[in-house]
């Protein structure tokens, strides 16, 4: 059986944390909650309440871009921009946030059975093939297409998580390819920042990082695709 | 918009939890329930969004329409307790199905064509009976008694149009 209810909880506890306090882990854990929930239900052949859980995870999706560049900005001016604007992202989030829709999430949440293990086959070869389809021409893949796989693996890791089978070679290749989506979101990043004048070499660094990085996704795809189609 | 007001599905009798919210729908519910999806199907109803309670029975309901929605589901506290000018404001959408209780949705029927809740009116019965996977259509504008009767569809009768 899948049992959701210890992830149910984090959800709870991570959302009141988020609000409370501008700790990045708390942002990281909700949508990282939100995100293996919505999955559980996916496979289970659940429709209610995944858009719920996605538009939870994705109202928070900026402040944790900015937590992310936050740990890894050197230039100072750039660094303290990030900072300031995720206070305002944090304040904006808080006064924003749909309080309704999570508490009737919440509790929605509260009342699903566990679930059967077979029903979650189906939704798994799903998720399978879905991920399989999106790393077709890789090679030729712009950021949008890089970003579908990004989601499709991330999801089919956690789905492997829920059943208990082997998700070692899918969490390699999500982590090369979150370090991907890290740079891509660093680059727009430092051209919205409006104090720190972008230096040449700072510009070619990144954007040599990121495209050294699209050469490690593209191989760990090669590397770790069967195991994504695997039946 | 098109509002269209669905009962949720039979449901258990009780739930392992002994929560009223956690009742499941019953086999029967669910089998019922999906000729009741293939009627609205044979009238080319589609939804662009879905709102539903919390309560499982009709998060369970919410699933089944999954072949006519071609929006997102939203969970709403709402539906859960009388009919409030809260739920109507959030509405949104030009083909929108609330999934819900009674004796709340026929309160919201009567709200929503009449402008008046059943409890105002206490000598009267209620003008509406919602069975258990029955389907209201109204057109108009979500407000008090802005709102005409397209359709009230007993289950039986989409069960039937679903599996001629």
């Amino acid at each position: 059986m899948i049992e959701c209810t210890a992830w149910i909880h984090r959800l709870a506890a991570e959302l009141l944390r988020a609000e409370t306090s501008d700790d990045p882990e708390a942002v990281h854990k909700l949508r990282v909650a939100a995100g293996r929930l919505s999955v559980a239900l996916e496979i289970a052949g659940r429709r209610a309440l995944r858009d719920d859980l996605r538009a939870l995870r994705r109202s928070a999706a900026r402040m944790r871009d900015l937590d992310v560049w936050s740990a890894r900005a050197t230039a100072a001016a750039f660094a303290q921009w990030l900072a300031e604007e995720r206070a305002d992202e944090h304040a904006r989030w808080v006064a924003g946030r749909e309080r309704a829709r999570t508490d009737a999430l919440l509790a929605a949440l509260a009342t699903l059975p566990p679930i059967e293990l077979s029903a979650a086959t189906n939704g798994l070869a799903r998720l399978r093939k879905r991920a399989a389809q999106a790393g077709r021409g890789l090679e030729r893949a712009d950021a949008h297409a890089w970003h579908r796989l990004r989601r499709r693996v991330r999801r089919l890791r956690y789905a492997l998580e829920w059943v208990d089978g082997d998700s070692k070679a899918v969490e390699a290749l999500q982590e090369e390819l979150g370090e991907l989506n890290n740079l891509a979101v660093g680059r727009r990043l430092l051209e919205a920042c409006p104090v720190h004048e972008i230096s040449r070499d700072e510009e070619r660094a990144l954007n040599e990082a990121y495209e050294a990085q699209r050469v490690r996704a593209l191989a760990a795809w090669r590397s770790h695709r069967a195991h994504v189609e695997e039946h | 918009m098109e509002l269209y007001l669905i009962r949720h599905a039979q449901a258990e009798e009780h739930s392992e939890s002994g929560g009223d919210e956690a009742r499941a729908l019953s086999r029967e519910g669910r089998e019922r329930f999906r000729d009741v999806v293939r009627g609205l199907e044979r009238l080319e109803v589609q939804f662009d969004r879905v709102y539903h309670s919390p309560y499982l029975r009709a998060q369970e309901t919410a699933d089944l329409l999954e072949p006519i929605l071609a929006g997102e589901t939203v969970v709403t506290a709402a539906l859960a307790r009388a009919p409030s000018e809260e739920l109507l404001a959030s509405l949104e959408g030009g083909s929108v199905a609330l999934v819900g209780h009674e004796p709340w949705l026929s309160d919201l029927l009567s709200v929503l064509l009449l402008g008046w809740h059943v409890y105002e009116h206490p000598s009267r019965s209620a003008p509406f009976e919602f069975k258990k996977g029955g389907v209201a259509r109204l057109t108009g504008k979500p407000k008090p008694g802005e709102m005409q009767l397209v359709a009230f569809w007993p289950p039986r009768t989409l069960r039937e149009l679903g599996s001629a």
